[in-house]
């Protein structure tokens, strides 16, 4: 759809050269205040990444496409403020190369981690790079595509902290941790239904790669700022995978956001919302917000078990939490019900998703201003 | 007289649809989805051999190449949910004829 335009109006000498000299001065503006702020997200194939990625980008407004006129199999996603890159854009064997060598795409042999670095790094300082692209369909490398650097750049993939140097650039790191038994739920619903996948196949597929992904993708996670965990529920036997218990873990002590808290900052606390003022079906939510250790380090986890059907639930739910990082009541429900059609929007994985992607504008709002009171 | 007057009324100003040639885009969406439905299960099949006879090595590779193809066919059936263009034939008519009755909108 496409709204009417008035005609341009002819350029005459005059406002040309006001136009130029307009593009000059907001040239030198955004040359000052240009930092690209730099957020990894690590997770395995088939765990939601994209999802999330669609809910993250949401936030920012626009819809993000991918490079106009290029390579119709390229993994980047562009709009206004984000620019989503894929990290197997940066496998250094090809699918073939893997299968001669004997190493799946987990392995750290098959990635360019020199190369990986050295492209974040320039893009980070506001460079453009020639960036190659994995081909999944042909499971070919392609001709390389040039990337802008943009104001917020995501680097998602299997290994975006693996690299200490990489690591070190990220300004915000998240990790989506899901239990073997709900992979194992959700890779039934992506590829049993049409595909000539059996529930032997999809365990063999599970249990092959499962050695790599411990070895190299797994470790990752103690590094993360932000861990989304979904495990099973614990309310009602359920051996679907339908219903999830699922757990924020946010580090302590960070001075890029503050954990979100329910209630009391601090406290242990137990909460099922459901009850007088608020009816839930069938196997109704509980809450749970405390402290912990993650990895020897000092976390605060937020939890929420089991799934809602109406819209009043959540901002229910939202009106207690505090330190969302959202700008007006009821931003975290408005945003969820903008994306309502996306995978996990009943749940505490909507709900988590939203809430990250809340704090990855509170670490790019921060880091912005710093950059101005510094300057 | 009182019926002439709202025929020509309901007769929009401009008629683009009449006086302008339209161009009839043919997009090849949707093709690639047979052809990757196809190599995952020729993918499948290769990795179930690879694990009778291979190495744990060449077991674990092969699974990995089905992986990536089935992530593959899935992201795009997103891609294709997700772009209104694409999965609503209306939408997908007013990409090309923005002009059209029933694709006019305007904003205020």
């Amino acid at each position: 759809m496409q709204t009417m335009r008035a005609p341009a109006p002819r350029a005459t000498a005059q406002s040309r050269v006001s136009a130029n000299r307009a593009a000059r001065r907001s040239l030198v503006v955004q040359a000052a205040k240009d930092k690209t702020v730099v957020i990894g997200l690590a997770a395995d194939s088939g765990c939601g990444k994209s999802t999330f990625m669609r809910r993250m980008t949401s936030i920012f407004g626009g819809v993000p496409k991918p490079p106009a006129g290029g390579n119709p199999d390229s993994n980047t996603l562009i709009s206004d403020m984000t620019t989503v890159i894929c990290l197997d854009d940066y496998h250094c064997l090809d699918r073939n190369g893997r299968k001669v060598a004997g190493v799946t795409a987990l392995a750290p042999e098959a990635q360019n981690f020199d190369l990986m670095y050295n492209q974040v790094k320039a893009l980070k300082e506001g460079k453009p790079v020639d960036k190659p692209i994995y081909n999944h369909v042909t499971g070919l490398l392609d001709a390389p595509e040039k990337i802008e650097s943009p104001p917020i750049l995501v680097i998602e993939g299997l290994h975006p902290f693996y690299d200490k140097r990489v690591s070190e650039l990220l300004d915000f790191k998240i990790y989506l941790d899901i239990s073997d038994d709900i992979k194992f739920a959700w890779k039934i619903q992506r590829d049993m239904a049409e595909r000539g996948h059996s529930l032997e196949s999809i365990k063999a597929s599970i249990e092959a790669r499962k050695p790599d992904f411990d070895a190299y993708i797994d470790p990752q996670k103690k590094d993360a700022d932000m861990i989304i965990q979904v495990l099973p529920t614990q309310l009602v036997p359920d051996d679907k995978g339908q219903y999830l218990r699922v757990r924020l873990i946010m580090k302590e002590g960070s001075k890029m956001f503050d954990p979100v808290y329910l209630f009391d900052e601090g406290s242990t606390i137990s909460w099922i919302p459901c009850g007088r003022k608020l009816t839930c079906s069938f196997p109704g939510i509980k809450m749970f917000y405390g402290p912990d250790t993650w990895y020897g380090q000092e976390v605060s986890v937020l939890e929420m078990d089991g799934q809602f059907d109406k819209l009043e639930e959540l901002i229910y739910v939202e009106s207690h939490l505090s330190n969302t990082s959202a700008k007006f009541y009821g931003e975290i429900t408005q945003q969820m019900l903008k994306n309502s059609g996306f995978p996990g929007s009943n749940n505490g994985t909507g709900l988590f998703q939203t809430i990250c992607g809340l704090k990855v504008r509170e670490v790019y709002e921060r880091i912005l201003k710093k950059d101005v009171v510094a300057a | 007289m009182m019926l002439a007057k709202p025929t020509l009324l309901s007769r929009p100003q401009v008629r683009p649809a009449a006086s302008r040639p339209r161009a009839v885009i043919v997009r090849a969406s949707g093709q690639p989805a047979v052809d990757l439905n196809k190599k995952v299960e020729d993918a499948v099949k290769e990795a179930e051999e690879a694990c009778a006879k291979g190495t744990s090595a060449d077991c674990a590779v092969a699974w990995d190449t089905v992986e990536e193809l089935s992530a593959a066919v899935s992201h795009k059936k997103d891609a294709v949910k997700s772009d209104l263009t694409l999965s609503d034939p209306l939408e997908a008519f007013c990409k090309d004829a923005p002009d059209a009755d029933e694709c006019r909108v305007y904003e205020d």
